[in-house]
């Protein structure tokens, strides 16, 4: 008997939520756009917010509206771009953008280190004190940027400081922010390949020596060698101000070597 | 009844050390950025010959301070170095002359200055807090409230230092002259010495001096840490609190270090800018704890030399510059003295394990702040700096007594100071 009674009380209510429900949703029915679903198909959908939003589901929504331009997302980057102005059915623009890279600025051959760390093990935290390495704008290498990256693409090099791989990086700028000693950039990549300056050591060239082997001590040889604008000196700090095909890492010689060509191989 | 700790004061030696003079360094280094604010621009070129006492850097900005040189000698140097906590700063290196003229006169003593007057000396002095925060003095008595009460804190409640406790003992006239002085310039109607019960040679010597003025009131406190905040002080003696985010001055009150008085007395009265200052050399591995009146910029190895022999190896030992609680460890000798370098502390090198939280809540009952440890752990082992700030992670004042009193050993204080850079 209460077995029956169980499952009649349970199936009548069970019936009565479902016409609820089923009137509910005729009557209180909102139209999604079918736009912002299928701007939300090209976009990667890894909410990594590079574009300032909140999700890639809320930027989907914006750029539907009108209220955001299609250009905002990084890691997808130009294909993505020409992706969702397809679907929004506008026109192409025909300027090339430039592809960019997130670049470690600091490429030690060893770091040197004048008293050791028993702290917290974050680039944060170690660099309130330090961490006893001896460069103050060196890679601390604790890999703040590491945990940041959604893609995989930062790796911890032999000599202990982060590095990006460039064929993994998609310029979503997520390491940038990470980074406490503001070391990481972006960097244009011409043809798949860019040329930069590993060391971010603003302090005059004999005290940089005085913290690393291979800093760079701004000696100014890039800027008379290299095509001119190519590099500029400010600061004690070289910088490379247009990056592509024109400058030879090679033929500069760098007396310390820190002038390095990242090469992107092809995308897969 | 403060709430915080009470951990080993360790003075009982270096109380009673006289302070002593140190011979002239080989070379000093003095940054340009050794105090709250903007860094000073330097005024001198590589080369020059500069008078003990000369301006080298004069002040940029509102908030910046003066900066002289504490040694007769040439300049050898002007680049940015290292800096002790992991900064890079520009540095003036002066190297020593052979002769060292005797200062004669700095600046022209003033008798009976009025407050205009009192102020522009401290700024020509480069006078900043030397308690440790370094925040310029001459902004810090000019504040943009009204202020009724002017506080001395010769509490000194770090363990280990005692140079405060000297300076009020042996020069305690000097120091009650320089308070009266900044006490005037403010405004303040009262003036509040606070000391520590611990320290009865101290509080005998300043209460003798006090006499004299009628608006000095000496009061002597309870021996806790930190009972030396500000924010401590001002509410267990006035019954004021601060709200969170604000200063001293939105209650009414300055508060200013035994050091920083004696300088302000110095500069106006006898015209010497702030080129010295007090050190307590100490700790766990030195037998012989001492103080020191230390030229600003000595390098921190040179001064260890005079105590302990064979101290250049790091690793042996952990040397922290401050006090043992919220002072900077170091992580080489080269770097000078600052102004707010009131003590140089040796240690064993000593490893913290890290247990995890067991909820004991000793971090709670302990907080100055009245802040929950534990739960700021908590959402700080899930990275969510938003719900750290919500649980008032802001009115951390890095005091350490969370850190001091955990029996899991975590280093709570170190992890709200990361949680904070990353707010």
């Amino acid at each position: 008997m209460t077995l029956y009674q169980s499952i009649a009380v349970l199936g009548s209510l069970g019936v009565v939520s479902g016409i609820v429900l089923a009137v509910s949703f005729s009557r209180l029915k909102v139209e999604d756009d079918p736009l912002v679903e299928e701007i939300l198909q090209a976009l990667p959908d890894i909410n990594c917010g590079a574009c300032g939003y909140a999700s890639c589901h809320a930027y989907a929504e914006l750029v539907a509206e009108g209220k955001a331009p299609a250009d905002m997302c990084a890691p997808g980057g130009p294909e993505t771009e020409e992706k969702i102005i397809r679907i929004k059915g506008g026109d192409l623009s025909s300027e090339k953008k430039i592809p960019k890279n997130a670049v470690v600025h600091c490429k030690p051959q060893k770091r040197i280190f004048s008293a050791g760390y028993c702290g917290i093990e974050t680039c944060s935290a170690a660099n309130i004190s330090g961490a006893g390495l001896l460069c103050r704008f060196g890679c601390l290498g604790f890999g703040d940027c590491l945990a940041a990256c959604p893609f995989d693409a930062i790796k911890i090099n032999s000599s202990g400081a982060a590095e990006v791989i460039p064929e993994k990086c998609t310029a979503c700028g997520l390491c940038v922010r990470s980074c406490p000693r503001d070391i990481i950039l972006m960097v244009d990549y011409n043809d798949g390949r860019a040329s930069y300056v590993g060391c971010s050591n603003t302090q005059e060239g004999k005290n940089t020596r005085k913290v690393c082997g291979s800093g760079c001590i701004a000696c100014g040889l890039c800027v008379k060698r290299a095509p001119e604008g190519t590099f500029v000196l400010e600061d004690s700090l070289a910088r490379v101000e247009h990056s592509g095909g024109e400058i030879n890492v090679e033929e500069i010689k760098c007396p310390t070597g820190c002038i390095y060509e990242s090469v992107e191989k092809t995308k897969n | 009844m403060g709430i915080g700790i009470k951990p080993l004061t360790n003075k009982e030696t270096a109380r009673f050390e006289p302070i002593q003079n140190l011979p002239v360094p080989e070379e000093v280094i003095l940054y340009t950025s050794q105090h709250i604010g903007a860094p000073s621009e330097v005024i001198v070129e590589k080369k020059d010959t500069v008078r003990k006492g000369q301006l080298i850097a004069s002040p940029k900005g509102g908030c910046s301070a003066a900066l002289h040189s504490s040694i007769a000698g040439v300049v050898r140097d002007i680049s940015k170095v290292n800096m002790c906590g992991g900064r890079s700063g520009k540095a003036v290196t002066i190297k020593k002359e052979k002769v060292q003229e005797q200062e004669k006169d700095f600046m022209k003593p003033l008798s009976s200055p009025d407050a205009d007057k009192i102020i522009k000396r401290i700024a020509d002095a480069g006078i900043v807090g030397m308690g440790g925060a370094g925040f310029p003095t001459h902004v810090k008595i000019v504040p943009p409230k009204p202020v009724d009460i002017a506080f001395l804190n010769g509490c000194e409640c770090e363990p280990f230092l005692t140079a405060d406790e000297r300076v009020m003992t042996e020069y305690n006239k000097k120091v009650v002259e320089g308070f009266a002085l900044l006490k005037k310039a403010t405004g303040a109607e009262k003036g509040i010495i606070g000391i520590e019960d611990d320290k009865p040679v101290a509080i005998e010597k300043i209460t003798e001096a006090a006499a004299a003025c009628d608006d000095i009131e000496v009061k002597i406190l309870e021996k806790i840490y930190p009972q030396g905040y500000e924010k401590m002080l001002i509410t267990n003696t006035t019954g004021r609190t601060i709200p969170p985010g604000k200063l001293p001055f939105d209650v009414g009150v300055t508060v200013h270090n035994a050091s920083t008085c004696l300088a302000v007395a110095e500069a106006v009265f006898e015209g010497k800018p702030l080129i010295e200052r007090v050190v307590t050399v100490s700790g766990e591995c030195l037998p012989h704890p001492v103080n020191y009146r230390v030229p600003l910029g000595m390098p921190v190895s040179e001064v260890l030399r005079y105590s302990i022999s064979g101290i250049s190896k790091m690793g042996e030992f952990d040397v922290y510059m401050g006090g043992p609680m919220m002072g900077v460890s170091l992580d080489s000798l080269d770097y000078g003295i600052l102004k707010t370098t009131s003590g140089i502390i040796v240690q064993r090198p000593f490893f913290r394990k890290q247990a995890p939280c067991v909820k004991c809540g000793r971090c709670v009952d302990t907080c100055p702040m009245g802040l929950c440890p534990q739960r700021l752990n908590m959402f700080y082992e899930g990275r969510d700096f938003g719900s750290m700030s919500e649980a008032g992670l802001e009115n951390c004042m890095e005091c350490g007594c969370c850190s001091y009193e955990c029996p899991s050993e975590i280093c709570l204080t170190e992890r709200f100071k990361e949680a904070k850079i990353n707010l």
